[in-house]
């Protein structure tokens, strides 16, 4: 009987379960090559240009942003990134999109914010722009900043400087970081 | 005399008492009846998942041998018990992580002792260990209480009506903002290379490993709101901070030692969750799931438990939330809105916060859908687009009101899924009784109340008819599988609708009143709202194709063009009327030309009851025929969900 069932759902759930995958495929596999490209030009056009870098950004040896994206961290995360590939399909428990960049060297305390700003860069920037919301809300967090409404202003306000440019989610981090301790106020509430 | 003498002078007592029937030495030192009411105690058997099947045997669901220190851990809880006992005594390392036994195992550590007390496991060398990987997990957890997430369908897709539910983890912090909580998963590690049916196949039959991960509610949020457009669902359970915590520490038992095989249709995302909340939560019974598991059905499960959910919070769809705002749009705006995106006005020009705001809302959808292309172009105008935004003021009171996002997918407010019906019905001069029942799941005429909308998806089923004049059963049709999606569309996406359908049904254009015909058919067309997203009209264009004695030649094929409105003016009533042109190309005696005419009617009387009518007539067939077939029906169904 169950048996039965399943052959007969099986059959049912085909083409759904086909269309499902084949968007999560097309969803996937262009996106972190165009970022890539992207970040790449970026990285470029700050080592050449005369504006440099910002304090603190850390060199992202041209690999972009698809270093720090994991779609899905084992429960484990880390601790067994490098045992847990014999058993566990390379899809899970590792870094996917690692692109064999070299590792960055972000400071712990810069970690949850850098990351933060990476997986919701989309949603951020039209935040920011308009100067609140959950995720800029959750983003002022990872800055440790207490007053969101604050912080808000401060990202409507210098929207243009902050992401000025071929900006990436990285190099915006580092610039929020620096116009934070242009603001006396903010250097206050925040606690970066 | 000391504690640890006592328990010394105890332990001697029971193994002399216990040793000829004691299991193991090691655990000799535990009272035999002690031990057994463990062995046989809820708790200690949903740690270990265990499940009565449908032959009344009972075992884990677990898969990997190394969740069990005994060979018989499987099956047999009470070797498990001593075999668990014994390894906490030794230096062992074991699992993914290269463990001692009980940091792999800590929540059968902590009831194991609990039940049995310090003394007891120290007379059997079992001491506290530092477990440095396992505080490192709880900690980023930082658990208070847990939220079960269901997400609902895609758009234009009815199989992914089924939905998918996690957990999110909420952290202690002081000042939390939810996307900053740990979420909790469960799924099938899919490798990339595996695609469509080899994808389906295997997670039918169990070809993948179940795995848990830990993930940010944020990338969960941007997962589905944004890149896939479902809405999220998320029931806070009232859990508390050690039961939240018990619920991970079984999770990362499982996990660091072990896997489930994954099933699509019981050992199942929902499954697994719920066999972690069993275990946070002794009093609640979950896991009482027979033929599927669907995760619609597992919220449902939670919320009939009195208490157990304490609130219920919505998050619309990235693409329900880009409508929303240019819903609100007026003419003038929504002029406004067409140039920007057109590239025919440059941002700047534009001093309309509240147009700004929709193109970027609107981009945002449009970078989802992945096309590189289209991005790269779309770059600069979104830049130039929030550029502007920022300089503008707040909107502030003067925003136009925002109508609310329907909140039509929440799970636990839909129909149940199986169903079973009875109709009365005249055919021409004759009464008809029948009898319906399906398995799963919801059909055009359903009140879509936590599905998706406008949207069909029918797994197996069977009607039968009772013709009293001539004492005859028929049946009337046995559904394999019916998807229907109809995607309105709109200004901004233009998708098509589409059906397919698989069923042995009794035809009503032949002159025979048994016989059966195996019918597939499936074809696409277009949907259009008429002023109201409750008002639709459908045009579908499909190819037929049948097979059985009952036809010329063993079988008949031909195009069909049906046109048809769905009428939802209360969300308890539908309204169906559908005209489908049929021809049948290899009607040599007949008219190859006929069309069929049907106006259904549903009106759901609760959540699971629902009277449906309906009229059907096919005209003007079979006037070559010698003996015309009266071909009008008249019916009246009382269904009900369970």
């Amino acid at each position: 009987m169950k048996i039965l069932t399943i052959v007969l759902l099986a059959l049912a759930l085909a083409p759904a379960a086909m269309a499902q995958t084949a968007k999560k495929k097309h969803k996937t596999a262009p996106a972190p090559q165009a970022e890539t490209k992207q970040a790449a030009k970026a990285t470029k056009t700050n080592e050449e240009g005369p504006s440099g870098g910002v304090p603190g950004e850390p060199d992202i040896d041209g690999c972009g942003l698809g270093w720090q994206v994991t779609d899905s961290q084992s429960i484990i995360g880390a601790i067994t990134r490098g045992t847990t590939n014999g058993t566990v399909p390379p899809s899970f428990g590792m870094t996917s999109g690692s692109l064999g960049c070299k590792k960055v060297p972000f400071t712990k305390r810069d970690q949850a914010g850098a990351t933060y700003a990476v997986s919701n860069y989309d949603s951020l920037r039209i935040e920011m722009a308009e100067g609140q919301g959950e995720v800029l809300a959750a983003f002022a967090r990872t800055l440790g900043c207490g007053d969101t409404a604050a912080f808000g202003r401060m990202t409507k306000k210098n929207y243009g400087t902050l992401l000025e440019g071929q900006s990436t989610p990285v190099r915006m981090f580092y610039k929020v970081k620096q116009q934070i301790q242009l603001d006396p106020a903010l250097t206050a509430s925040c606690a970066v | 005399m000391t504690i640890g003498a006592a328990a010394v002078l105890f332990a001697l007592v029971s193994i002399s008492l216990s040793m000829p029937t004691a299991a193991r030495a090691d655990a000799g030192v535990i009272d035999r009846a002690k031990l057994d009411a463990l062995a046989r105690s809820p708790y200690w058997l949903r740690l270990l998942h265990y499940k009565t099947g449908w032959l009344g045997h009972t075992r884990s669901l677990v898969d990997g041998p190394e969740f069990f220190f005994s060979k018989e851990g499987r099956t047999d809880a009470r070797a498990e018990l001593v075999a668990t006992l014994a390894a906490f005594s030794k230096d062992l390392k074991v699992g993914r992580l290269k463990q001692l036994p009980q940091c792999a195992f800590p929540e059968r550590y902590r009831y194991l002792k609990s039940e049995l007390g310090p003394g007891v496991l120290g007379v059997l060398g079992i001491k506290d260990q530092a477990c440095p990987q396992l505080e490192e997990f709880l900690a980023s957890f930082n658990a208070k209480s847990a939220t079960l997430v269901f997400s609902s369908a895609y758009p234009n897709s009815p199989g992914s009506m089924f939905g998918h539910t996690f957990l999110r983890i909420n952290s202690n912090a002081t000042e939390k903002n939810d996307l900053l909580d740990q979420g909790l998963s469960f799924a099938a590690a899919v490798p990339k290379s595996d695609g469509g049916l080899t994808f389906a196949l295997k997670g039918m039959l169990g070809g993948y490993i179940g795995q848990f991960a830990r993930v940010p509610y944020y990338a969960k949020v941007n997962e589905y709101l944004n890149s896939e457009s479902r809405d999220l669902w998320e029931y806070d359970l009232n859990l508390n901070a050690e039961e939240s915590q018990r619920l991970l520490l079984n999770a990362w038992e499982l996990e660091t030692n072990s896997w489930f095989d994954y099933f699509f249709f019981d050992e199942n995302c929902a499954y697994v969750l719920l066999s972690l909340l069993e275990v946070a939560k002794p009093d609640w019974q979950l896991t009482d799931f027979s033929i599927y598991v669907i995760p619609g059905e597992t919220v449902k499960a939670v919320t009939r438990i009195a208490g157990a959910v304490t609130g219920v919070k919505f998050r619309p769809s990235l693409r329900k939330k880009m409508y929303q705002r240019l819903d609100a749009l007026d003419g003038r705006q929504r002029e406004l809105f067409f140039k920007v995106i057109g590239g025919k006005m440059p941002p700047a020009e534009v001093g309309d916060a509240e147009v700004l705001e929709s193109v970027a809302s609107y981009l945002h959808y449009e970078k989802q859908k992945g096309d590189v292309d289209a991005n790269n172009k779309n770059a600069p105008l979104l830049q130039a687009t929030l550029l502007r935004r920022s300089q503008l003021g707040d909107v502030g009171p003067a925003r136009r009101p925002l109508r609310p996002v329907l909140e039509d997918t929440r799970p636990d407010l839909g129909h149940d899924p199986y169903r079973v019906g009875t109709s009365s019905g005249v055919r021409g001069s004759g009464f008809f009784q029948e009898l319906n029942f399906k398995f799963a799941f919801h059909d055009l005429l359903n009140k879509d109340q936590g599905y998706l909308r406008f949207s069909e998806i029918d797994f197996p089923g069977a009607t039968v008819r009772f013709l009293p004049k001539s004492g005859v059963w028929n049946i009337e049709q046995v559904q394999g599988l019916a998807l229907t999606s109809l995607f309105p569309m709109t200004f901004l996406e233009r998708r098509p609708s589409w059906k397919f359908n698989l069923d042995y049904y009794s035809p009503k254009d032949l002159p025979c009143t048994t016989c059966q015909l195996g019918r597939v058919q499936a074809g696409a067309g277009a949907t259009a709202e008429i002023f109201s997203p409750n008002y639709i009209v459908y045009a579908l264009g499909l190819l037929d194709f049948e097979v059985g004695s009952a036809v010329r030649k063993g079988f008949r094929w031909g195009p069909q063009l049906q046109v048809a409105t769905i009428l939802n003016p209360w969300p308890d009533y539908k309204m169906q009327c559908a005209a489908t042109l049929i021809s049948d190309l290899l009607q040599a005696d007949r008219r190859k030309l006929y069309t069929l005419f049907e106006w259904n009617h549903s009106l759901a009387l609760s959540k699971d009851w629902e009277i449906r009518a309906g009229f059907s007539a096919i005209s003007p067939a079979n006037s070559l025929m010698g003996s015309p077939i009266d071909s009008k029906e008249g019916k009246l169904t009382l269904n009900f969900y369970f």
